[in-house]
């Protein structure tokens, strides 16, 4: 791990992917769930999003892809509104997601989850069962292609989120809690493929709770609680934050 | 002996009842729900059928299934998306689900008492009537073609399940229906076509059913049969539902050789019970 590097690729000034501004979310009208959050990913930046259980982290993502309406406030992904689009129009933008708890189609087989992660980008009448891209990423995949995505462990299931979200091609990856429920070895695997995905140019907005991995990987971060951004910096500074420490890395 | 024979006739009905069956599963991955409106589509696919017969006396048999089940489809696919989607939408629960499957069941069956009459009809071809000798033994000259529709179709449904974005949508959809929409599925749309592929299915089933017996408006209480085998076969697991339509069909044929014949019924529940006794979740069932 090097920490200069995060730190160097966010000092070239990059312009702005997506754009949140004072978005309001609520999955009950007139709850608000997460209230007034602004943020804003920039090109080729790995972003953390810190918070707690309940902070709202898992509805901000859903309401980036689609799945949640946003009651007032402004989102816009390179230059073009998102608001009111639907999750297929979204997902075809380039926006791709890792949700919470992997959520692999556990009836499908591996290569079939990988063919669903391209169905935005599908042509013809069938997938074409090419995955060399997410075999080269985890060869894991590749020796369990034929298997039933439900069969297989946490961490495997975690690289195929991964690798499935990433057969959309997307320019900016949402990541929701990848590292929940894992062994150390494979947290250390998963955060290793983000910085690598990183170093190949894709636009990350990592959302986490295991901050100490979550910062030395992440250029900028920003902290939510109770739906509210009630921090944000560079990674490097947020680490050395007393009350960062204290609440989130357990210093 | 007779028994061959039997055998044969219990594989003919078993056919069927898979048929419906591989309907009750499909609609019951996609939306959640047990469609008890299932045999009505297939008594209405049976009338499409004899009206397509009447009106187009030159078709061939072979071309009468196919348009009868394409017809129902697009039925089933507005059933779907005009009352069915709305009330999943708003959150309605299980048992009002069934209950309005029940009752577009029931408007079915009405509606196809007010189209085409409450007298039972025969379709007016020769295969109604036309036998062939196998080993001997005259056997409906329907049944080969109930026999190579029923391996078309399945062979047909696992290449649209397996090779086709249509199929693995449905697929996908059916096992998680946000992760799916994130991917770029319509939920919406997804359910529909599960929907209209299911009736689809049933009028092919229907249809293939009519030159063995009649058409009448009661035929749709097949689709409780159809449903025992669904489930003894583990609802949702289309294996599952054909297997289970084999096991019912053959069981009641023989069955009821072997006791009475007025006891036929009977016994196509009792084999259910009896088997989900032995395996709670079915022939396919998973543990837990």
């Amino acid at each position: 791990m090097n920490p200069s590097s995060a730190g160097d690729r966010s000092e070239i000034d990059r312009p702005k992917l997506l754009q949140v501004c004072q978005i309001h979310v609520s999955y009950v009208a007139g709850v608000d769930v997460v209230h007034g959050v602004s943020l804003d990913v920039n090109l080729g930046e790995v972003v953390c999003l810190l918070g707690r259980n309940g902070a709202g982290k898992t509805t901000l993502i859903k309401a980036l892809c689609g799945l949640l309406p946003v009651n007032s406030g402004q989102l816009t992904f390179d230059g073009t509104s998102l608001l009111g689009v639907r999750p297929a129009e979204i997902v075809a933008a380039g926006i791709a997601v890792v949700p919470e708890g992997r959520r692999v189609f556990s009836n499908l087989t591996v290569a079939e989850n990988l063919a669903m992660g391209a169905y935005s980008r599908r042509n013809g009448l069938g997938p074409s069962w090419r995955f060399d891209r997410a075999y080269d990423l985890f060869p894991r995949l590749a020796e369990r292609r034929t298997q039933l995505a439900g069969t297989l462990s946490g961490g495997e299931q975690q690289m195929l989120a991964m690798a499935r979200a990433l057969m959309a091609q997307p320019r900016l990856l949402l990541l929701d809690e990848p590292s929940m429920g894992l062994a150390p070895l494979l947290i250390n695997l998963i955060f290793d493929t983000i910085n690598r995905l990183a170093m190949n140019g894709m636009t990350v907005l990592l959302v986490e709770q295991n901050a100490t991995a979550a910062l030395d990987i992440a250029d900028r971060a920003y902290v939510l609680e109770r739906g509210t951004i009630v921090k944000s910096g560079l990674a490097g500074s947020l680490e050395r934050d007393s009350e960062i420490q204290r609440s989130y890395l357990g210093v | 002996m007779n028994f061959s024979l039997q055998l044969l006739s219990g594989l003919a009905v078993g056919c069927i009842y898979s048929l419906v069956a591989v309907g009750f599963s499909m609609v019951y991955r996609a939306m959640g729900l047990v469609n008890f409106a299932q045999g009505d589509l297939m008594m209405i696919g049976a009338f499409i059928g004899y009206s397509i017969i009447v009106n187009l006396p030159g078709l061939p048999f072979w071309l009468v299934v196919p348009l009868a089940a394409a017809i129902t489809a697009c039925l089933g696919y507005a059933v779907a998306q005009s009352a069915l989607w709305p009330a999943m939408q708003r959150g309605a629960s299980q048992t009002y689900l069934v209950l309005l499957t029940l009752g577009i069941g029931i408007i079915l069956s009405n509606g196809a008492r007010l189209v085409w009459g409450a007298n039972p009809l025969v379709y007016p071809i020769p295969l109604t009537h036309e036998t062939l000798r196998i080993w001997d033994y005259p056997v409906p000259a329907v049944y080969p073609f109930i026999a190579l529709t029923m391996v078309a179709l399945i062979a047909g449904l696992n290449v649209l399940f397996t090779r086709t974005w249509i199929g693995l949508s449905l697929r996908a959809a059916a096992d998680d229906a946000q992760t799916a929409s994130v991917m770029g599925v319509n939920h919406r749309l997804a359910s529909a076509i599960s929907f209209a592929l299911a009736a689809g299915i049933g009028a092919a089933a229907g249809v293939l059913y009519a030159p063995i017996t009649f058409v009448s408006a009661d035929m749709g209480m097949i689709g409780i049969k159809a449903f025992a085998a669904a489930v003894l076969g583990s609802l949702g697991s289309i294996p599952g539902s054909v297997i289970g339509g084999f096991v019912i069909g053959i069981g009641e044929t023989l069955g009821g050789q072997l006791v009475s014949s007025e006891y036929q019924d009977s016994l196509a529940f009792l084999l259910m019970i009896g088997i989900l006794l032995i395996k709670p979740t079915g022939l396919m069932g998973r543990k837990g």
